[in-house]
């Protein structure tokens, strides 16, 4: 079962490449379709979104990059950190600008598996652990 | 200046010294969480047995690596995971704390103190897994174990460095003795090679955990023991790394040279934690819905128990697995596995604990495949007519419930059995000398007990040890070393001389 939600998303991906946009809907159709065929849970449609949103990131050799941050937006500096991932990665971006108040300040950037916390939030957890280490005392 | 002042000028010498950075993480996110497992989208450069933090105080451990999901144990409360939260990867396998500071504490299998104690402060980590040392780095098994139990040190002695499994059905005295073992290591701690005990509790009763520091704290054992507890009301995962962790405390201690005596009890619980994440984490089930690799779990463990020669630090980890064995049946799938796994075992029969023979022991089952290598030489004087005349005693025993009229030697062999049986029971906590169990066992042996009403055996016993400790201790400190023929005819003449009186 597992395996056939993988394959369907694999398809699917390939197949919207040489669809147009109009057919998307039916595509998608088609989709949900052959998951109710493989009697697939509903959990499997969150993986199945998951996993042909990567097919299609793979397919396209285009990067998900979240930039989170407390306002929502960080203006220019956006575009500057896109343009550095583009040089450094060599693949296409595609950029998610989220709100997160609970960062404070700063901002966490997340890409493929992989994060970045420069956001006040990530500073404070580290220093809290930095100051919870054991003190070494002499008198 | 005074502790507050000095105390205020570190920390902010230590604010001074924190420079802010950006961390780097590698993520994914929980897709699946529930019975103590989670599956988790991302990780794609993760490690087996990686640590990964899930945030809110859990950490837990990846077992399944997949191609686009990974299979994570978690050590904690995972109803306060859900679906969705991001876990990072902390870019180390799992390790626990180690050091001296464990000693005497009742911890938990990540280092965490359990018996309301300050928290451990380790300086040192030590992983979990570790390959076990090479073919070259050991030495032969030659010291001996003295586990103060008559029964264990004469027929089936065991080593320091050796493995043993004690086997039997559930109440048959397998943590008693080895309780009564890790006891008798007090006399070590004045020697120089003490030995540090690691008792690790699997998937045992929090009230049997405390009975038995209980007890170690009344014999002043926990001054040189630690406890491993995971608890039966504990995540499964626990259970799985508990032996493991015990074994990697025991590991810093014998990098340093020591004697470390590691207790895993048991390990039939350590193999159904084992299955229960396997099953969980959807691996093929094979025999009785063990995972495949369970030979292998035990096997990477008990390989770990070693004597290190003396270019390695000449240390010793020494391992007492314990195994539940149900209705007496020894050929089942785990104890098979880890008997060919172990170098002999002690067997504990219920048979024999009901008719009032404790230790338990059944001498024709048990085995120490180190044997007389690790017997100090008196014992090995007297223990080996030991083993043969109860081997003679019990097939005689057969022919003598038949009630046929028997000739002399045979009711002689059949009184001196019975003798050496009644020696060879022993009281719980009361674990004995080299010394005094060379006294007693030569003078059950040589016949001098003969005389005695076998029901007076165990009184007489008593006295005559008490006796010997207050009138002529160098008796018993001589026979711990060889029996001379000089010791002997002085034996003789001192039971003779106690019979008197």
């Amino acid at each position: 079962m597992k395996d056939a939600v993988k394959t369907i998303a694999r398809a699917f991906a390939d197949v919207a490449r040489t669809t147009s946009e109009d057919q998307y809907p039916a595509l998608c159709t088609a989709a949900l379709a052959l998951l109710d065929k493989c009697q697939s849970p509903k959990s499997a449609l969150k993986r199945f979104r998951k996993l042909a949103e990567r097919a299609v990131y793979r397919q396209t050799d285009t990067m998900l990059l979240t930039i989170s941050s407390p306002s929502g937006t960080l203006g220019e500096k956006t575009k500057d950190i896109v343009a550095l991932f583009e040089k450094y990665s060599g693949r296409r971006i595609e950029l998610i600008e989220q709100k997160d108040a609970s960062l404070i300040g700063g901002m966490r950037i997340a890409f493929d598996d992989e994060r970045i916390d420069a956001s006040l939030h990530g500073n404070l957890a580290q220093v809290s652990a930095f100051l919870c280490n054991p003190l070494s005392v002499s008198h | 200046m005074s502790s507050h002042q000095t105390l205020i000028k570190i920390l902010e010498e230590r604010i001074a010294s924190y420079v802010p950075s950006a961390e780097h993480e590698h993520v994914g996110t929980i897709t699946d969480v529930g019975d103590g497992i989670a599956k988790i989208s991302g990780l794609s450069k993760i490690g087996s047995s990686e640590m990964i933090d899930c945030g809110q105080g859990v950490k837990g451990s990846v077992l399944n690596l997949g191609e686009d999901s990974v299979g994570a144990i978690i050590f904690g409360d995972y109803t306060r995971l859900k679906e969705g939260d991001t876990v990072k990867s902390l870019g180390q396998v799992l390790s626990v704390p180690v050091g001296e500071s464990l000693i005497g504490r009742v911890v938990s299998p990540l280092g965490e103190a359990k018996d309301g104690g300050p928290a451990i402060h380790s300086k040192k980590n030590y992983p979990v897994e570790k390959i076990a040392p090479r073919v070259i780095e050991r030495q032969s098994v030659s010291v001996p174990l003295q586990t103060g139990i008559k029964a264990v040190d004469s027929m089936i002695p065991i080593g320091r460095g050796q493995r043993e499994l004690i086997i039997g059905d559930r109440q048959t005295g397998k943590t008693a003795l080895v309780v009564d073992a890790i006891i008798n290591q007090r006399d070590t701690q004045h020697t120089d090679r003490p030995v540090i005990c690691i008792y690790v509790a699997i998937g045992q009763k929090e009230a049997k955990v405390a009975k038995i520091v209980a007890e170690l704290k009344k014999h002043k054992a926990m001054e040189y023991t630690i406890v491993v507890s995971a608890s039966a009301s504990e995540p499964a995962a626990l259970s799985y790394i508990a032996p493991f962790a015990g074994t990697a405390m025991g590991e810093y201690f014998l990098d340093q040279g020591k004697d470390v005596l590691c207790i895993y009890d048991d390990l039939s619980k350590h193999a159904w934690a084992y299955r229960q994440i396997a099953l969980l984490l959807r691996r093929p089930p094979g025999r009785e819905a063990y995972p495949g690799d369970v030979f292998y779990l035990h096997s990477r463990l008990l390989e770990r128990a070693c004597s290190l020669d003396k270019k390695h630090g000449g240390g010793s980890l020494t391992a007492l697995p314990i195994i539940e064995t149900q209705e007496g049946n020894v050929a089942a799938y785990i104890p098979t596995n880890v008997i060919s796994i172990t170098d002999g075992q002690i067997y504990l029969e219920g048979d024999l604990f009901y008719k009032g023979i404790r230790p338990a022991l059944n001498v024709g089952l048990s085995v120490s495949r180190v044997g007389s290598a690790a017997q100090v030489k008196a014992m090995k004087k007297v223990a080996g007519k030991l083993r043969l005349d109860l081997a003679q005693y019990r097939e005689l025993a057969v022919f003598a419930q038949f009630g046929s009229d028997l000739d002399e030697a045979t009711k002689k062999q059949l009184d001196r059995g019975a003798r050496l049986t009644e020696i060879l029971k022993q009281g719980q906590y009361e674990p004995m000398s080299v010394g005094a169990q060379v006294v007693m066992l030569f003078a059950g042996v040589n016949g001098e007990l003969d005389d005695i009403p076998v029901t007076d055996v165990k009184q007489f016993e008593n006295d005559f040890l008490t006796f010997l400790r207050e009138k002529h201790p160098h008796v018993l400190v001589d026979a711990a070393k060889d029996m001379s023929a000089e010791l002997e005819a002085q034996l003789r003449r001192l039971i003779e001389l106690f019979k008197k009186k």
